[in-house]
């Protein structure tokens, strides 16, 4: 996650710890020296784009296509092919809206930055996918026994003990196979035309020194590597490819037939080098520009998400609702690390109450409650939207409040016996107090039982007691959302 | 495309033998162990061994030498179950789950008893990771030689509850229901219901499903438990006692050094001196006043050996 500079920009932008994105400084070197090697050789998503490419060379139908050279069209310029730096335009507009977001106070980045995207699909399709293949397989007659015997090893070592939840699956792979569909417009299609990451990695190596050249003495412009490059970089001829589209991966280079490949500078002396600076930054300017200003108008206001439901529980450490919203890039890195999988992205705009806030971390506590010895998610945010906190602060901070409903909790509603939410409350002191009532039943019958109360002062909101009520469906006691701002309790 | 009778037979059969696949599967109470109640074993001095002073791997030792020794009851080879409580995620000094030392002692026995596999396991109230490592259990039993495994959706069996118990059938651990001998190694704690959880309530952790609903008629239902699994001898951690906000604690305030150790084939033994520990009259724990209305449990008790070390 701290690998990205769109991310660590992002961040600084929206005024969150941007100084532990150090690692996003070594990744824009890279850009600088070698232009957008790291799109060509590290990103995950770049990865499953070039796995998703060759699935999709394998359909007869597209093959046929590209056969007809449907991607690119030769031109006969040595500068580099015009069509390329047209393609790249709405990934700096993307790049250009995502920071002027950011500025503002959203903080999108997350949605569209493939550190993000490859960190969700893990932790949102892959585990809770092989989760529950995993255990499928288990209860499977006959051979059952192997998934079963993989299962004990597995489980509390990669998969945790208690089931991952698949509720975040669905939009998580939506947007992955829109990502990977792009690639129906062009090879590596994502990377090319929507990326913005990739936009600004482009931008920063426009004019980077290791870049790919053809030895001029040893190029006949037989013009092989033009269609099999999967970026379109190389320019009509052969001899040149734009800095800010190639992604060093050295197709070009198996296929020429005179090895006349080079990358470093001093290795391709006298190589003519395309002169793609102005036009990169003219498009920068332009679509960057638009972008810009598209984002600035359009991004959902803070204000708007800020009137939150009342089933808004941020995690223990979260900054103010406001500065939350600027700093959490919706990476899903908390999400993923959440013991008891309580922490949850949000999905639906009754949870959170405004598009600003898709995707940013809520306690769902019938999922999950927030385990009492555990402060993972503050370790793990990248940009402070949740702050590091130490055990004991963690304890006593105020994330909500329980509340309890004597229409449906079983010793108010109907004189059973039962104390589970006392039992589990973590606090020392329990938030809740169990006392002898006289409590007239739903029936109408009168009975004397031990039930429970919140203590308001003492409750911090980590919602176990929700977790664990055995009342069928909603819990008799829940936890309500205490405002923009986290507070100390007393207990 | 034609069909003639033998591929017709052949494509019936194949469908009807895809259809009987599911039908393979387990049903409940037919747990390839023991649906019925485990018979009890005999062997252990019909007392309550009381073992006070020392550290308490030595109270461990003492006490159960006092009733002959484990070897009286685990047969060369057999596998052991020794279930502590890893209730909560909480450290050792807190006393909400047995000390790592007891469990440790108990595991060493076993194995020097003839066991063949020891297996320590729990269903934790909280994340099972962390309750494992915070209690130092899980360290203390691997050290001492035990399989510490987790039990996940999967470990449970469907299985028949005694008669008269409130549920007809309930989730157990599939390792209870075939470990040759259950050694239960409680906690004693304060319980905000049943007022005190010791032995019986202990038994609970091999429980899955959504245990709960049990709480809305715990005595008969943690009775019915202990007559379907009865553990050949429960040993009671009366070292560090949780004296107030149990079961789960998290103050020190609420520990009382005690430094004793209890161990008997008679669980309810296990309740009355664990009662009296915590400070309660018979009558005012549930599940004591149940045992003795159906007989379980007698007025005077059985024979006490104490040792001071």
């Amino acid at each position: 996650m701290r690998l990205s500079p769109l991310l660590a920009a992002a961040v600084a932008l929206a005024g969150g710890a941007w100084a532990a994105f150090w690692p996003a400084g070594i990744v824009l070197a890279s850009a600088v020296a070698a232009g957008r090697l790291f799109c060509g050789w590290a990103c995950p998503v770049g990865a499953l784009v070039d796995l998703g490419d060759a699935a999709l060379g394998t359909v007869p139908a597209l093959r046929r296509r590209a056969a007809r050279g449907g991607a690119v069209a030769r031109s006969t310029l040595p500068m580099a092919n015009a069509a390329v730096l047209r393609s790249a335009n709405v990934a700096v507009a993307v790049l250009g809206a995502v920071l002027a977001a950011a500025a503002v106070g959203v903080g999108l980045a997350g949605w569209v930055d493939p550190m993000p995207i490859a960190v969700r699909t893990v932790a949102e399709v892959a585990l809770p996918a092989a989760d529950a293949a995993l255990r499928a397989a288990g209860a499977a007659p006959l051979v059952g026994g192997v998934p079963r015997r993989i299962e004990e090893r597995v489980r509390g070592w990669i998969l945790p003990v208690e089931p991952l939840p698949l509720s975040g699956a669905p939009p998580v792979l939506a947007l992955l196979l829109a990502v990977l569909g792009l690639s129906l417009a062009g090879s590596r299609g994502w990377c090319r035309f929507v990326c913005p990451l990739g936009a600004l990695l482009g931008l920063a190596g426009r004019a980077a020194p290791v870049r790919r050249r053809a030895d001029p003495a040893l190029c006949t412009r037989c013009g092989v590597c033009v269609p099999r490059c999967p970026a379109r970089a190389i320019a009509g001829d052969g001899l040149t490819a734009a800095a800010a589209e190639c992604l060093l991966c050295g197709a070009c280079d198996e296929i020429c037939p005179r090895r006349a490949v080079r990358y470093l500078p001093r290795a391709a002396a006298g190589a003519a080098v395309a002169e793609t600076k102005p036009d990169v930054l003219r498009r920068a300017l332009l679509f960057g520009g638009a972008g810009l200003v598209a984002g600035a108008v359009a991004t959902p206001r803070p204000a708007a998400a800020a009137r939150a439901s009342s089933r808004l529980i941020r995690p223990p450490g979260a900054r103010r609702e406001r500065d939350f919203l600027a700093a959490c890039v919706r990476c899903g890195e908390c999400a993923k690390v959440c013991p008891t999988s309580g922490l949850r992205p949000a999905l639906s705009l009754l949870d959170v109450g405004g598009v600003a806030a898709l995707w940013t971390p809520t306690l769902v506590p019938r999922i999950g409650g927030c385990e009492f010895t555990c402060n993972d998610c503050g370790k793990v945010c990248p940009s402070g939207a949740i702050g590091r906190l130490s055990l004991e602060e963690k304890q006593r901070t105020v994330i909500g409040r329980a509340v309890i409903d004597r229409r449906r909790c079983l010793p108010w509603a109907e004189g059973e016996s039962c104390v589970v939410c006392e039992e589990f409350c973590p606090t020392p002191t329990k938030a809740i107090e169990l006392r002898e009532e006289e409590v007239r039943t739903e029936a109408g019958a009168t009975r004397r039982i031990l039930a429970p109360r919140v203590l308001r002062e003492v409750c911090i909101g980590c919602g176990l007691c929700e977790r664990y009520c055995p009342v069928e469906g909603a819990a008799a006691i829940r936890i309500v959302s205490v405002g923009p701002r986290q507070e100390q309790a007393e207990g | 495309m034609s069909i003639d009778r033998r591929r017709f037979l052949a494509l019936a059969g194949a469908a009807l033998a895809g259809a009987a696949l599911p039908a393979c599967g387990r049903a409940p109470g037919d747990s390839p162990a023991r649906s019925a109640p485990r018979a009890a074993r005999e062997g252990l001095k019909r007392a309550i061994a009381v073992a006070r002073g020392g550290d308490a791997a030595a109270r461990v030792r003492a006490a159960l030498e006092s009733l002959g020794g484990l070897g009286r009851i685990v047969r060369r080879g057999e596998t052991v179950l020794v279930k502590p409580n890893i209730a909560w995620a909480r450290t050792p000094e807190q006393a909400a789950n047995t000390s790592p030392e007891v469990v440790e002692a108990v595991v060493r026995l076993a194995l020097e008893a003839g066991a063949g596999r020891v297996i320590v396991l729990d269903n934790p109230c909280n994340d099972a990771r962390r309750s494992y490592q915070l209690s130092g259990i899980a360290e203390a039993a691997a050290r001492a030689g035990a399989e510490v495994p987790f039990l996940n959706s999967a470990s449970f069996d469907e299985v028949r509850m005694p008669e008269g118990a409130p549920f007809p059938s309930w989730k157990i651990a599939r390792t209870a229901l075939e470990a040759d001998v259950i050694v239960n190694v409680p906690i004693a704690k304060h319980h905000s219901l049943a007022r005190a959880t010791l032995g019986v309530k202990n038994l609970m952790g091999l429980l899955g499903g959504s245990r709960g609903e049990w709480h809305r008629r715990l005595p008969e239902a943690t009775l019915a438990l202990q007559s379907l699994l009865k553990p050949a001898v429960t040993i009671l951690d009366a070292g560090r006692v949780l004296m107030a906000h149990g079961p789960q604690g998290g103050r020190v305030e609420d520990v009382r050094e005690v430094g004793a150790i209890a161990a008997s084939a008679d669980a309810f033994a296990i309740e009355a001196f664990g009662a009296e520990i915590l400070g309660a009259r018979p009558e005012e724990v549930p599940l004591l006043r149940l045992a003795r209305e159906r007989g379980l449990a007698t007025d005077e008790g059985i024979e006490r050996v104490e040792t001071r070390l």
